[in-house]
C-alpha cells in the first residue's frame, strides 16, 4: 500500500490479474479470528463496514497470512512501547553501552514478509535435528506461538523421554540436538513453559540435556553437582512439602542461569530468570515468617548453642541469608519481618558472634547487621541505647581501632555510617539518642586512635582504620551540623587529623586535607574562623609545597580546596590564604589557581571598601546568609534539646566547656543583655587573644577591628558560647536587635 | 617468589586470590595511584587498551596479539569490571601488574569503575558469590577512586575512558579535580567517563543520562587548544575493534570482543611506536577451548 504509513492485504483475482478483489487496510484493533480447519480468516470491516471472510485452500496459506497481520499488529505494538521505553531510557539515570547498542539492533528484530509459519514437528526421534534447526530460526512473533504449542499434550514431557533414551542408547547426535532444542526452549522466554521445564519431575532432565554442550570439551556434570555435591542445609526442619520444592527449585533456578546458560541467555530470559527467582524468594519469605513455629525455633537454638557450637555458624549463614533476601520485600513486609527477627533476637544473636566468634563469623554476623540497617537503622539504634545493647557497639568500633581485625573494617564502618546517617527519617527521640550516645562515648575512642600516631608511644591503628575513621569524621561533618562541630573545635580534631600528613603513606595525608576540604565545604564562619586562629591550612600549605611541582593526588586535592574558596569567594578563608601564604605560594606558576586567588582578594578589597577583608566585610556575607538560614528552618528541635542538655550538665569538665556551657552562656547572655541595643560590628576573632580562651570560644564584637566597621560604632568585647552571628545584630544592616534572632541563652 | 609475582601467576590462571592477598595488593597498588596524576603522563611506544569487561580469556588474547606486560608498554582505559563472567580475575591482574611494573603499565578509570554502576552490572555480585562475602568489592571500588582519569601520550595523544567536558577546556584544568571520589553524576569528572563523541556540532544531550555528546569543531577545538594531535577513548562498542571520527581528530577503541559473548564484535588495540605512528590490531573472542569450562561457581550449599 502506498498511502501513509500502513500494511495492508490486497486480493487479485487469478484470472484478470488486472482486477483487484480486495484492498484492506490492516486494523491495530484486533478484529480478526480465525474459522473452520485454520483455513479461514474472518474480520468486520471497520472502513467498509461489512463482515469480510477470506478462505484459504490450504491451512499454510492461511497461516502465512495470519502471521503477517500479527505481526504487524505486534510491530505497532511495539512502536508504542518502544517508545514507551525509550523516554525510559531517558528517565532512567544511565544506559551503558551495551542497552545503547541493542536499541539499535532493535529495527533488525522483524522476520519480515518472507517468515514462514510455523509448523512444531512432533517430538520424535526423526525430528529432532528439524527441531533444533527450527527452533534456532524463529523470529520474535513465532516464539509465543512455538511454546504456546509445547505446553499442549505432555509435549515437554515427551521430548525429555526421548533425551532419557538418546541418553541410555548414547545417541551422540541426537543428544547434541536435544541439547539445542532445550536451550532454544528456554530462550523463547515463556513463564509458563519455564515454570514446567524447571518442575520437580522434570528439572533434572532438562538439566541433563544441557549436560551435551557441543561447544564445550566434555560432558558438564550438572546433575552430579546438583545431586551429589550441593548440600541444602536445614537449620530447622521445614515441614511443608511444598515450601521445601519451592526452595530447591529457586536453587536449581539460580544455578542455570548462573552456571549452565550465562553465556547463551539473552538480556529478556536473563530477567524472565531473575524475577522468577525472586517471586519464588519472596514467596519462600513470607511463609517462613508466616510459620509460628519455625523462626522462634531457629532463635531457641541460637540462643542455645552460641558461637562455639557447630551448628551455630550454620545458623547464622541462614540468618543472613534471609536478611539479604528481605531486601527484595516490598517495603511494608520487609518491615514486618526485620521487626520480628528484632523481636525474637536478631541483634542478640549478631552480639554473640561480634564477641566470641572466629573473624568470618564476625564478618557474616555484620552482614546481617548491614541488611537490617539498610532497611532501617532504627531498631538497632534502639536496641543498641538499651544497658544490654551497649557493648555491642563497642564491638562494632573495636575493627576500626588499634588492633582490630582487618578484614572487619570497612563492614564495620559501613555499618557505623548508617546508623549514624541523619538522612531518612526525622529526627527522632531514639536517632537523637543515638547520637548523644556516640558523641559522648565513642567517638573521642575514634579521634584518639588519630591522635596517638603523633604520640610516640601511642598505639598503633591499622592504616586502614586511620583512612576509615578519617571518612567517617568527614561524613559526620557533612551530616551533623552542630554536634560534630563542637566536638571538632573542643577536642583538637582537625589538629589530629592533619597530623596524618606527616605519615609515610601519602594517601592519608590527602585523606587528611579531604577532612579539611569537608570542614571549608560548609562555608560556615564558625569553622573558618577556627580554621584561621589556629593556623590550620599551615601544615597542609606545607605538606603542599614540600611536594613541589609533583602533580599527584595530594597536589589536585589541595589546588581543588583552593579553588573551592575562590569559586566560592569565602572571603574570610581567601584573605586569610593570601595574606599568610602568598609569599611563598608566589612560586607556584604550574597553575593559575594562586595567582587567581590574589585577584579575587583584591577585588574583594575594593568592593568591600579598604579595611581588611577578613574581618568586618567578610564575615557580613555570612552573617546574612546563616541569618537567611535560621529563618528559614528556625531552630532545630534536636538542637534546641541538645542546648537544653548542655544547660543541664553545664559542668562537664573540659577545657572549653565553661565557655559554651551554661555559666559563660548565661554571662554572654548577660553581656548582651546589658548591652545597649545598638550596633555592634562584626568581626573576626581577636588575633592577640588567643591564648586564654582555650582556643574554643569566638567572640562577637571587638573593638580594635571594629574601628572601620559601616557605622562607625564600636562596642564591648562580649563573649559568646556560640558562633557569633546568631542573634548579633549585623553592623550596617541598620536594623537594630533583632529579637526573632536572639537567644539569649547563650 | 615476591608477592606480586605470585599473584600473577596465580591470576594468569584464572584463580582468584585470597581475600587477605587482595587487600595486601590494594594497599601497594594506593601507594603507587595516589602519586598518579589526574592527566598522566605516558611515553611512547605504548599499547593502548579499551574496555575488557571482566573478558578474562579475552584479555589474554589481548597479551596474545600485544605481546606481554612488561615487554609491551600498556594504557588501559578503563571499565574493567562488569559484564563478563571474571571481572575479579580481570581487575586484580591488572592491579598486580600495575603494582609490579608501575611504570610499564598504565590504568585510568572508566564509568564501570564505580560502586553505583557495579552493583548493577556484575562485579559486586560476582565478588560476592566467588568470596561470600563484599570485602573485595569494596576493597577494589576503594582502589577505582584513587585511579587516574586520563593520559598523555608525549604531550600529543589525550587518552580518556568516554570524552570530553563543557566545563574542560584546557587539560590544567583537570589538575584541580580532587579525583578521590565516586564518580559524580555531573561535572568536569562525570564528564570525562561519560561523554561520547557525535556528529553534531558543540554539545548534545548524551541518552546515556550523564556525560555530554560532542562534535568534531569541540574535538578539534580542543586539541587546537592543548596542541594535541588525537584523542584517544573507549566507552562504545563498535563492531570492528576501532572507529576513527572528526577527520581522524578521535578515536574509539574497543578490546572486548564478541561483547557479552554474544556480540560478535571483534576487539582492536592501538599500537603506537616511539614516533606515535599508529598500528591497530585487530582480535577476535579467545577459542572456547581456551576459555575452558568454568563459568560461573555455584554456591555448594544452600539454606534458601
Amino acid at each position: 500500500m502506498e498511502q501513509s504509513n500502513s500494511v495492508g492485504l490486497v486480493v487479485i483475482s487469478e484470472e484478470d490479474m488486472h482486477r483487484t478483489l480486495l484492498i484492506h487496510r490492516i486494523s491495530l484493533e484486533d478484529i480478526y479470528q480465525r474459522q473452520g480447519e485454520d483455513t479461514i480468516i474472518t474480520w468486520s470491516d471497520p472502513e467498509i463496514g461489512t463482515d469480510i471472510a477470506l478462505s484459504f485452500q490450504e491451512a499454510v496459506g492461511c497461516n502465512h497470512i495470519w502471521e503477517h497481520v500479527q505481526q504487524v499488529q505486534s510491530q505497532f505494538q511495539r512502536t508504542k512501547a518502544g517508545g514507551a521505553s525509550s523516554e525510559a531510557a531517558v528517565r532512567r539515570r544511565y544506559v551503558d553501552e551495551f542497552e545503547q547498542a541493542s536499541v539499535s539492533l532493535e529495527g533488525d528484530f522483524g522476520d519480515g514478509p518472507g517468515a514462514k509459519p510455523v509448523e512444531l514437528p512432533e517430538p520424535e526421534m526423526g525430528n529432532l535435528a528439524e527441531l533444533a534447526r527450527m527452533l534456532g530460526e524463529l523470529s520474535l512473533y513465532q516464539r509465543d506461538r512455538v511454546a504456546g504449542r509445547m505446553l499442549r499434550n505432555g509435549y515437554v514431557r515427551r521430548l525429555l523421554d526421548l533425551f532419557r533414551a538418546c541418553e541410555d542408547l548414547e545417541d551422540s547426535e541426537s543428544l547434541r540436538h536435544l541439547h539445542a532444542i532445550l536451550r532454544g526452549t528456554i530462550m523463547l522466554n515463556d513463564t509458563s513453559l519455564l515454570e514446567v521445564l524447571l518442575s520437580e519431575e522434570n528439572v533434572m532432565d532438562v538439566v541433563g540435556a544441557l549436560e551435551y554442550d557441543p561447544e564445550l570439551a566434555g560432558r558438564q556434570r550438572h546433575r552430579e553437582f546438583l545431586r551429589e555435591r550441593v548440600v541444602f542445609k536445614e537449620v530447622v526442619p521445614i515441614t511443608d512439602a511444598g515450601l521445601r520444592a519451592k526452595i530447591h527449585q529457586t536453587y536449581r533456578l539460580s544455578y542455570l542461569k548462573d552456571v549452565v546458560l550465562p553465556r547463551v541467555l539473552d538480556d529478556a530470559t536473563f530477567a524472565t530468570l531473575s524475577s522468577l527467582i525472586l517471586f519464588n524468594n519472596v514467596e519462600v519469605l513470607m511463609a517462613l515468617q508466616a510459620d509460628a513455629r519455625f523462626l522462634p525455633e531457629l532463635f531457641a537454638a541460637l540462643r542455645r548453642a552460641g558461637p562455639a557450637d557447630a551448628a551455630f555458624a550454620d545458623r547464622l549463614a541462614f540468618l543472613r541469608e534471609l536478611t539479604g533476601l528481605a531486601r527484595h520485600l516490598q517495603a511494608g513486609a520487609r518491615a514486618a519481618l526485620l521487626c520480628k527477627l528484632a523481636g525474637l533476637g536478631l541483634f542478640e544473636a549478631a552480639g554473640a558472634a561480634l564477641a566470641s566468634g572466629s573473624e568470618a563469623l564476625r564478618l557474616r554476623a555484620l552482614d546481617v547487621l548491614l541488611a537490617a540497617v539498610a532497611h532501617d537503622p532504627g531498631p538497632l539504634r534502639e536496641h543498641l541505647l538499651r544497658p544490654e545493647g551497649r557493648p555491642l557497639l563497642g564491638l562494632l568500633l573495636q575493627p576500626l581501632l588499634a588492633g582490630g581485625a582487618v578484614g572487619l573494617q570497612e563492614g564495620a564502618l559501613e555499618l557505623l555510617r548508617a546508623l549514624l546517617d541523619p538522612e531518612g527519617a526525622p529526627a527522632t527521640v531514639q536517632s537523637n539518642g543515638f547520637l548523644e550516645l556516640f558523641y559522648t562515648t565513642h567517638m573521642g575512642q575514634l579521634v584518639g586512635v588519630l591522635a596517638a600516631v603523633a604520640e610516640p608511644e601511642g598505639a598503633k591503628a591499622a592504616p586502614s582504620a586511620l583512612g576509615l575513621i578519617v571518612e567517617l569524621l568527614c561524613f559526620c561533618v557533612q551530616h551533623h551540623s552542630f554536634r560534630i562541630k563542637y566536638y571538632v573545635l573542643r577536642n583538637k580534631v582537625v589538629e589530629s587529623v592533619l597530623g596524618l600528613l606527616g605519615r609515610r603513606e601519602k594517601w592519608l595525608g590527602v585523606a587528611a586535607v579531604r577532612f579539611l576540604r569537608a570542614c571549608v565545604g560548609l562555608k560556615d564562619e564558625f569553622y573558618n574562623r577556627y580554621l584561621i586562629r589556629n593556623n590550620l591550612f599551615e601544615p597542609v600549605i606545607a605538606a603542599f609545597l614540600a611536594n613541589g611541582a609533583r602533580y599527584n593526588l595530594l597536589n589536585s586535592a589541595v589546588l581543588e580546596l583552593v579553588e573551592f574558596v575562590r569559586k566560592e569567594n569565602v572571603r574570610g578563608l581567601v584573605s586569610h590564604l593570601v595574606e599568610a601564604f602568598a609569599p611563598r605560594l608566589a612560586a607556584v606558576d604550574y597553575v593559575d589557581t594562586f595567582e587567581q586567588l590574589r585577584t579575587r582578594h583584591e577585588q574583594n578589597r575594593e568592593q568591600f571598601g579598604m579595611r581588611d577583608a577578613s574581618s568586618g566585610a567578610a564575615t557580613q556575607q555570612t552573617v546574612d546568609e546563616q541569618r537567611l538560614r535560621r529563618d528559614d528552618r528556625a531552630l532545630d528541635k534536636d538542637e534546641e534539646d541538645y542546648f537544653s542538655r548542655e544547660d543541664e550538665d553545664g559542668d562537664e569538665p573540659g577545657d572549653v566547656a565553661p565557655l559554651l556551657g551554661n555559666g559563660v552562656a548565661l554571662e554572654a547572655g548577660d553581656a548582651l543583655r546589658d548591652a545597649p541595643p545598638r550596633l555592634l560590628p562584626l568581626v573576626d576573632y581577636d588575633d592577640d587573644d588567643d591564648a586564654d580562651d582555650g582556643g574554643g570560644a569566638l567572640r562577637a564584637g571587638s573593638a580594635k577591628r571594629g574601628l572601620g566597621s559601616p557605622g562607625g560604632l564600636t562596642a564591648k568585647r562580649t563573649r559568646l558560647g556560640d558562633e557569633r552571628p546568631r542573634g548579633v545584630p549585623v553592623g550596617g544592616s541598620g536594623a537594630g536587635l533583632k529579637a526573632g534572632l536572639w537567644r539569649g541563652r547563650r | 617468589m615476591s608477592d606480586p609475582n605470585r599473584w600473577i601467576e596465580q591470576l594468569k590462571r584464572c584463580e582468584p586470590l585470597a581475600e587477605r592477598d587482595v587487600k595486601t595488593l590494594c594497599e601497594k597498588a594506593l601507594e603507587i595511584l595516589v602519586e598518579e596524576s589526574n592527566v598522566q603522563r605516558v611515553d611512547a611506544p605504548v599499547t593502548i587498551c579499551g574496555d575488557i569487561h571482566g573478558q578474562f580469556f579475552d584479555l589474554m588474547e589481548l597479551f596474545n596479539v600485544g605481546g606481554d606486560c612488561p615487554q609491551t608498554n600498556y594504557l588501559f582505559m578503563g571499565d574493567f569490571v562488569d559484564r563478563g563472567f571474571y571481572s575479579v580475575e580481570t581487575f586484580l591482574l591488572l592491579l598486580a601488574l600495575k603494582v609490579r611494573y608501575p611504570d610499564r603499565i598504565t590504568l585510568i578509570r572508566g564509568n564501570h569503575e564505580s560502586r553505583q554502576i557495579t552493583q548493577v552490572y556484575g562485579f559486586y555480585d560476582e565478588c560476592l558469590r566467588k568470596y561470600g562475602s563484599v570485602n573485595v568489592w569494596r576493597y577494589c571500588t576503594d582502589i577505582f577512586d584513587y585511579l587516574s582519569l586520563s593520559a598523555l601520550i608525549d604531550n600529543r595523544i589525550f587518552c580518556v575512558h568516554g570524552g570530553l567536558s563543557p566545563t574542560i577546556s584546557s587539560l590544567d584544568q583537570i589538575r584541580t579535580i580532587d579525583r578521590k571520589q565516586e564518580v559524580p553524576h555531573d561535572g568536569a569528572m562525570c564528564d570525562l567517563l561519560w561523554s561520547d563523541p557525535e556528529d553534531i556540532k558543540g554539545w548534545g544531550l548524551s541518552p546515556r543520562g550523564a556525560g555530554y555528546l560532542f562534535g568534531g569543531d569541540v574535538c578539534a577545538h580542543f586539541n587546537q587548544t592543548n596542541r594535541l594531535e588525537l584523542v584517544c577513548r573507549a566507552h562504545q562498542l563498535v563492531m570492528e575493534g576501532y572507529k576513527s571520527m572528526f577527520s581522524d581528530q578521535l578515536v574509539t577503541v574497543w578490546s572486548a570482543p564478541n561483547y557479552c559473548y554474544r556480540c560478535g564484535n571483534v576487539a582492536a588495540i592501538l599500537e603506537l611506536d616511539e614516533h606515535l605512528n599508529k598500528n591497530f590490531k585487530v582480535f577476535e573472542a579467545a577459542p572456547q577451548d581456551v576459555r575452558g569450562v568454568p563459568a560461573k561457581k555455584a554456591a555448594p550449599d544452600y539454606f534458601l
